[in-house]
């Protein structure tokens, strides 16, 4: 092996991925030329310098800070999804109502489809906001609200909670309840709203589709070999 | 107020999310310091994964290996970053200087019986190496350090940067070609601090 053939190997003797009998071929070679032992020597001082390169530490509490600001961040996201800067709680106590809210109509049966059920598409893992609309004629003290998700997709942050329900207060004229929503499975289904005040209920049906695209982070199933 | 029921404690999700991270969370700095070059843009770098993977926590312990998971997606933001960076009218020039704030020089010191010569000559050594690879290519830089400094093997390698293994190789012999060269001349020149 001449000189030039042995530097070309150094890589892969540094590497371990030269057989045995190449290795071998290596180490003899540089026993017997001092020139390429100087560059196998510096070669080793570059590698172990590199390994010692400073890194400097991070800022006091950065752990802690990390996680704090990771929540805040999501907190703060979520709040905007719903419309206010104030609580969660508050969010949906201010946007909810309906029109023909509590006309002592019975919810649908399923599979009863009197009027065409309006759909949208969401792809899997990414965070979509479905945006309900109500109108209501009056005020309501006291109603209750229940979300109910299709197989497969959660409330962002909610995670397997596939009802939710709490109470709150509806206002005259026209509301907003924006729902972020992730996908978890591809699939179709509904969602479904539905709006209860004493005995009446209003009850409103979103047809979804999870497409199979990803979001931009790559797939938990791609492993290093 | 209208109170909220049916929620679930949302303190318990972030417990696990929390303990799945913490023990990667000291080896993705380094690595984002490796990557950025300085200490602020490492910590974003870090913010910046957490909040990205902090809406797929549920999957993250499906994840098998879950370290070279999270190298790939903060790679991926650094990446990014980089071509935004480049699209914008302002840059940012850093101190590429060796950053020894909140270190303990001692650390960097490979001899505990190293004279006063020896440290000179090893810390002006440490600030050409330092300065030499902040002058490599992100790609350059991001094979050498995964897999010189940090020990990645090119299989790893290959998930992480989503590259074919014999590209790495070649890649990777390219770099530290480049390495040596741009070292070699960073020592013969005269350089002032």
């Amino acid at each position: 092996m001449n000189c030039q053939e042995n530097f070309n190997r150094l890589d892969d003797y540094f590497d371990a991925t030269l057989d045995e009998a190449g290795r071998r071929a290596v180490d003899d070679h540089l026993a017997a030329c001092p020139t390429c032992r100087n560059a196998f020597d510096e070669e080793r001082s570059i590698r172990a310098a590199l390994r010692a390169l400073p890194v400097a530490s991070p800022g006091s509490d950065f752990h802690r800070r990390l996680f704090e600001n990771t929540y805040a961040h999501h907190k703060r996201s979520a709040r905007r999804r719903y419309g206010l800067g104030g609580a969660i709680a508050a969010s949906f106590f201010l946007v909810l109502a309906s029109t023909a809210l509590f006309k002592n109509t019975p919810p649908p049966a399923p599979g009863d489809r009197h009027e065409a059920i309006p759909g949208m598409t969401i792809s899997l893992n990414e965070v979509s906001d479905v945006k309900l609309i109500f109108k209501s004629a009056q005020n309501f003290d006291k109603a209750r609200f229940t979300i109910v998700l299709p197989p497969g997709v959660e409330l962002d942050g909610y995670p397997e909670q596939s009802e939710i329900s709490w109470e709150g207060r509806l206002k005259k004229g026209e509301n907003l309840l924006v729902l972020p929503v992730v996908a978890r499975n591809p699939g179709v289904g509904e969602l479904a709203a539905y709006v209860v005040h004493g005995d009446k209920e209003k009850s409103f049906r979103l047809h979804m589709n999870v497409n199979h695209q990803e979001s931009a982070l790559p797939s938990p199933a791609v492993q290093p070999a | 107020m209208a109170k909220i029921i049916g929620f679930p404690d949302k303190g318990s999700d972030q417990r696990g999310f929390e303990q799945l991270l913490q023990p990667h969370i000291d080896h993705l700095y380094r690595l984002a310091y490796r990557f950025a070059g300085n200490k602020p843009d490492a910590e974003d770098l870090v913010q910046d994964l957490m909040i990205k993977i902090y809406p797929r926590r549920k999957e993250l312990d499906q994840v098998e290996n879950l370290r070279p998971w999270l190298v790939r997606v903060m790679y991926n933001l650094f990446i990014d970053g980089k071509r935004r960076q480049s699209r914008s009218p302002i840059h940012l020039t850093v101190d590429n200087s060796p950053d020894y704030e909140g270190s303990d020089p001692i650390d960097y010191l490979e001899s505990e019986h190293m004279g006063p010569e020896e440290e000179t000559a090893r810390h002006l050594y440490n600030g050409h190496m330092v300065r030499t690879f902040d002058q490599l290519s992100n790609d350059h830089r991001m094979v050498i350090t995964l897999h010189d400094i940090e020990g990645y093997t090119l299989e790893e390698m290959t998930a992480i940067l989503d590259c074919p293994i014999g590209t790495l190789k070649s890649r990777l012999h390219r770099a530290r070609a480049r390495f040596r060269d741009l070292l070699k001349t960073s020592l013969s020149e005269p350089h002032c601090d």
